[in-house]
């Protein structure tokens, strides 16, 4: 089996949302990443009105650091933009927005997207929320194919989506969507949390995983949870999984300090990145 | 209890976000509860998007379910609303959707709105990010004074804020906008976090003291009564001995009582109703 490369493991800037975009790029590029996953919240990226000559501008600065943008993750949660939303006004805006992050996707140079499903609320049909969510989520796909881009949809867990919540589900509206640019992102915190595997992913999405999230407990730095890093190696590797990945740190205490963090879980990585058998 | 009552305490919609407006307005009936804060949030009413029109609903709707309002609060965590940033437009843009809320809160006869202090990134010098956040918070106390209401600052911790993240700062805030329109508030999880005594926060804002979030944590948290470890009921008799006759808040701002909001604001009131009674 051929050993997977951390080079295919791209920074996400969630973690320096206290600092300022040019202090992630330059801690990224210090720290020896050479890809980036831009998450589209402020303060680093809106994606408003100027948003062409911002992505010129990042495009730039990643280009002199030696950085190239493999992925665009917008940020949804918390924000007026649900694709499964019951008020069409909140729905047009979240398909609007997602088509602008597709469009800035080519300024930057990033093939990929992540989504995330949207939410019903508690009270009402779950059906209804989820017919809402796939034809959102057609209408975006279409669009993907007409810009030559690929989209990953994510299983989030249940405080944030009762839609899309384990492999079953996401399968599922994948399949129904049914359209070659919608693939999966499978990610090592959610899916421990429903007792899931990359097992269970790989075999039942045929192919179709278009992203790793390669996560901590928790999506801690790597080496502060309990998170099994050679077998997830090992198990991608008998998959022959060779497609990109992405590493997060969602927790709040680290990102007063988001370098030495990211740095911690580099150098985490490398060595067991350089430990597969 | 001398003076403290029982009148004082207030249900909220925090944990009702992935329910409708309806069931939360429906849950304060069944629980008999008449006053409540507002937080102003998708999806129930976002300030960014909502017209006069849609304000003037939320009031009907609030007067036929028989609540009165002690406070709205505009989430300013998730949203890019920043009024202490370096970015000019981001910061204008915050002021004037904050003076929507004053505008709305004032349509709504409610007293008081809270507000959070901003932050500039956090590798620029703090000062600065302080000097804007005054300058900011001035303009609004004037807007308050015209739609007569009043601010209230809260602090948070140091993961959402740079500017105001204790008492002492939030005093010297209050202090340095010297409005009538501009006062203060304390939430017992933020003064924990902060590792403060809550009985001197008290006294430190003496009359200043206008607002209050209670719910119990380890310090943070924000849980119902008896599932985190802080000592509530050495809190109300702090309220009490300083004759606090302010609004007290039940803010479960966390998600994990979104599955079931109701049956957690039933505990709150079980709670205090045990206790007051």
């Amino acid at each position: 089996m051929k050993p997977l490369m951390l080079d295919r493991v791209a920074a996400m800037n969630i973690s320096y949302q206290f600092y300022s975009m040019n202090y992630f790029l330059e801690s990224v590029a210090k720290i020896g990443f050479h890809r980036i996953d831009l998450w589209t919240g402020y303060p680093h990226m809106v994606l408003d009105n100027d948003y062409e000559a911002q992505c010129q501008a990042l495009r730039s600065r990643c280009d002199a650091l030696g950085l190239s943008v493999d992925n665009i993750t917008p940020k949804v949660i918390g924000m007026p933009l649900n694709i499964a939303d019951r008020d069409p006004k909140i729905r047009a805006q979240a398909i609007a927005y997602i088509k602008r992050a597709i469009d800035a996707s080519q300024i930057l140079g990033a093939k990929t997207l992540q989504l995330v499903p949207g939410t019903g609320l508690h009270d009402e049909s779950v059906g209804e929320a989820w017919k809402r969510s796939r034809d959102s989520l057609a209408e975006l796909a279409d669009y993907a194919v007409q810009s030559d881009r690929i989209l990953a949809l994510e299983a989030i867990q249940i405080v944030e989506s009762n839609l899309v919540g384990d492999s079953c589900t996401l399968k599922k509206m994948i399949d129904e969507v049914n359209s070659p640019a919608l693939g999966a992102v499978v990610d090592t915190t959610h899916m421990t949390v429903n007792g899931e595997t990359l097992r269970s992913y790989f075999d039942l999405m045929n192919g179709r995983i278009f992203r790793v999230h390669l996560n901590e407990t928790n999506q801690l730095p790597w080496g502060e949870g309990h998170a099994p890093i050679q077998v997830y190696l090992q198990q991608l590797r008998s998959y022959e999984y060779s497609g990109p990945m992405t590493v997060e740190i969602c927790s709040k205490p680290h990102y007063l300090k988001p370098h030495t963090s990211m740095q911690n879980t580099y150098d985490y990585l490398l060595d067991a990145f350089n430990r597969q058998q | 209890m001398k003076k403290l009552s029982l009148d004082q305490f207030a249900g909220s919609n925090f944990h009702y976000v992935k329910h409708t407006l309806d069931y939360f307005l429906r849950s304060m009936v069944r629980l008999d509860i008449h006053l409540i804060e507002f937080y102003a949030h998708y999806p129930h009413f976002s300030p960014m998007d909502a017209t006069a029109q849609e304000a003037a609903a939320l009031k009907r709707k609030l007067k036929e379910h028989g609540l009165t309002l002690c406070c709205t609060t505009f989430e300013q965590c998730t949203y890019p609303v920043n009024i202490a940033t370096e970015d000019a437009a981001v910061r204008d843009r915050s002021i004037q959707i904050l003076e929507r809320v004053i505008e709305f809160t004032s349509q709504l006869e409610c007293p008081y709105t809270q507000v959070l202090g901003g932050r500039a990134s956090y590798d620029l010098p703090e000062s600065e990010a302080w000097d804007r956040s005054r300058d900011a918070l001035s303009r609004l106390a004037e807007k308050g004074r015209k739609c007569d209401v009043t601010l209230v600052i809260e602090e948070a911790s140091r993961y959402t804020t740079n500017t105001v993240y204790t008492t002492p700062l939030t005093s010297r805030m209050v202090q340095e906008v010297n409005s009538p329109n501009f006062k203060a508030m304390l939430d017992n999880c933020a003064t924990e976090t902060a590792g403060e005594n809550f009985a001197q926060c008290v006294e430190m804002l003496g009359p200043d003291f206008r607002h209050m979030h209670f719910a119990d944590g380890n310090p943070g948290g924000h849980f119902i009564p008896g599932e985190g470890r802080l000592p509530l009921e050495s809190y109300l008799h702090t309220l009490d001995d300083a004759g606090y006759r302010g609004a007290v808040t039940f803010e479960l701002y966390n998600k994990l009582y979104e599955m079931d909001p109701h049956a957690a604001m039933e505990r709150c009131f079980s709670y205090i109703r045990g206790i007051m009674r």
